[in-house]
């Protein structure tokens, strides 16, 4: 049972972290607003659910809001952190995206207070060789592991999604075979910013999602991505995985206080005994 | 086919390029070769797109690429094979040679300049399912090439291929580029391996810190006792 709500909140970082991982090897930005743009995505469906929109349509329509502010954020934020490089470039963005994040927060905790997404079914909970199980939660990790599978078939299988990955193992060798590493930024961006959104959704199927959790969703991206090895795809999803199920058991028996520091010394525990991640440094 | 018209380049504050102007026709082989330092690898990285001149202009086919950024140029059929290889060392090689064809469009001429490549380095062939990074560091020169073919260049940068490479492979490396020069394939080579480049170029420049020291036909310049003293080692 807790295995299982484990898996199911797992399944969700996995897609908060792949995004976060695939802009920082793509852009060298580590986005600190990345939970705010699962938050922009699940507030505005919220909101517009308040407003009588189915909410099928409206969850749809958030997912949208959060890639075209995704959008908007890369094309002009970001813009600068590009003229430099490396080191100076991680830290312009740092600094710059955690402003964008303290941004989001205050506006949507000062204009949307009490808003909140949850979403529900109506088939509460079946069981199955008697373990019930809610239906909410099933149907977020079969939408959260269809994400995933398209995007790692996307990344695997097409041209441009080997573009995506070889970019990651070597810009220079990248720009010489003719690929525009400007417009393929873009694309990641905005489909990171479409995950990101996407898991604001599929968290108020299982829970409600509340504007200030920005920062927390954010901070479990970073830690997923350094716990499955920075720019590696398959190791940060077993990693999201594997911290979904830390997350639901330490909750469970030790609190929900205690869980954030788990979390933190998981991360640390990883980079002293495996500094490249889970898997490595496998694109 | 290129003309470079008194380029200037630096890196921060150090002048590396002092007014460099050369010339290359089509189907025409020309080496620019020089010592550590020289120079040759930013004169060609400038060419290609990834170095801005801070003064001087660069024509292809007339028209003035000096300001457009690395992808384009590769895209106008210049394609630039960098000594440090630049590979994807976690795609096999397949993959690269597959990605070193991103700007073409068609499955079919694919497919043949793949057969092509895999004729050229029988090598690539056998290992085509090996990780790059995987590899020796004359398969890897030898994939860096190949990929750089996959795009069906006019024109080929060609960066110090001798690099890190025992003198056999060498020799070998460079029995590949003759048969490529016998094709009829327009290369602007830079080299420090002066007798294996002169052997092979029609023509060849000699940068000398930042400059065109002397230029002319490469069997002249491997008579040239300036040469032979510098580069060749014979008094």
């Amino acid at each position: 049972m807790l295995l299982i709500d484990g898996v199911i909140y797992g399944l969700q970082l996995s897609l908060l972290a792949l995004g976060f991982t695939l802009i920082f090897g793509l852009g060298g930005v580590l986005n600190l607003a990345h939970g705010q743009l699962a938050v922009i995505g699940g507030i505005s469906a919220a909101v517009l659910i308040g407003q009588g929109v189915t909410p099928p349509l409206a969850s749809l329509l958030g997912i949208l809001v959060a890639g075209v502010f995704g959008l908007l954020v890369e094309r002009s934020l970001l813009l600068p952190t590009y003229r430099y490089k490396g080191e100076a470039r991680v830290l312009f963005g740092l600094l710059l995206t955690l402003g964008l994040a303290l941004v989001i927060d205050g506006y949507v905790k000062y204009r949307f207070p009490f808003e909140a997404l949850a979403l529900r079914v109506p088939i509460p909970a079946i069981t199955v060789f008697s373990i019930t199980i809610r239906t909410s939660g099933i149907i977020a990790a079969l939408v959260a592991s269809l994400a995933l599978l398209s995007l790692l078939l996307f990344l695997r299988g097409t041209t441009l999604g080997k573009a995506i990955r070889c970019i990651i193992q070597n810009e220079v060798g990248a720009e010489l075979c003719g690929i525009d590493l400007t417009k393929i930024r873009i694309i990641i961006f905005v489909l990171g910013a479409l995950m990101a959104g996407l898991v604001g959704i599929t968290f108020g199927l299982f829970a409600s999602l509340r504007p200030h959790m920005g920062f927390e969703l954010t901070i479990f991206a970073f830690v997923v991505t350094i716990v499955g090895g920075v720019r590696s795809i398959n190791g940060t999803i077993a990693a999201g995985i594997l911290l979904g199920v830390v997350h639901a058991f330490s909750s469970f028996y030790i609190g929900a206080y205690l869980t954030f520091i788990i979390f933190l010394a998981t991360a640390a525990l990883t980079i002293v005994v495996r500094p490249s991640g889970l898997l490595g440094y496998w694109t | 086919m290129i003309r470079v018209e008194g380029i200037e380049v630096s890196y921060g504050e150090i002048p590396v390029l002092k007014g460099v102007s050369i010339e290359v026709n089509e189907g025409e082989v020309v080496a620019v070769i020089g010592s550590n330092g020289a120079g040759k690898s930013t004169l060609l990285k400038s060419i290609a797109g990834l170095l801005k001149p801070k003064k001087g202009r660069i024509f292809y086919q007339g028209i003035q690429v000096g300001k457009l950024p690395a992808h384009k140029v590769v895209r106008s059929g210049m394609v630039y094979i960098p000594a440090e290889r630049e590979l994807f060392p976690q795609m096999t090689v397949q993959e690269n040679l597959e990605l070193g064809a991103y700007t073409s469009g068609i499955a079919k001429a694919k497919r043949e300049t793949l057969k092509f490549v895999f004729a050229l380095f029988p090598r690539l062939a056998e290992r085509k399912r090996q990780l790059a990074g995987t590899m020796s560091g004359g398969e890897q020169q030898m994939l860096a090439i190949g990929r750089g073919l996959m795009s069906r260049p006019k024109v080929l940068l060609l960066d110090e291929p001798s690099t890190g490479l025992a003198p056999i492979l060498v020799a070998e490396m460079y029995r590949q580029l003759h048969r490529l020069k016998e094709e009829g394939s327009t290369i602007l080579l830079a080299e420090q391996q002066i007798p294996a480049a002169l052997s092979l170029a029609h023509r060849a420049y000699v940068l000398e810190n930042g400059l065109i020291r002397l230029q002319g036909r490469a069997n002249d310049l491997l008579e040239e006792p300036e040469v032979k003293r510098a580069y060749l080692g014979v008094a």
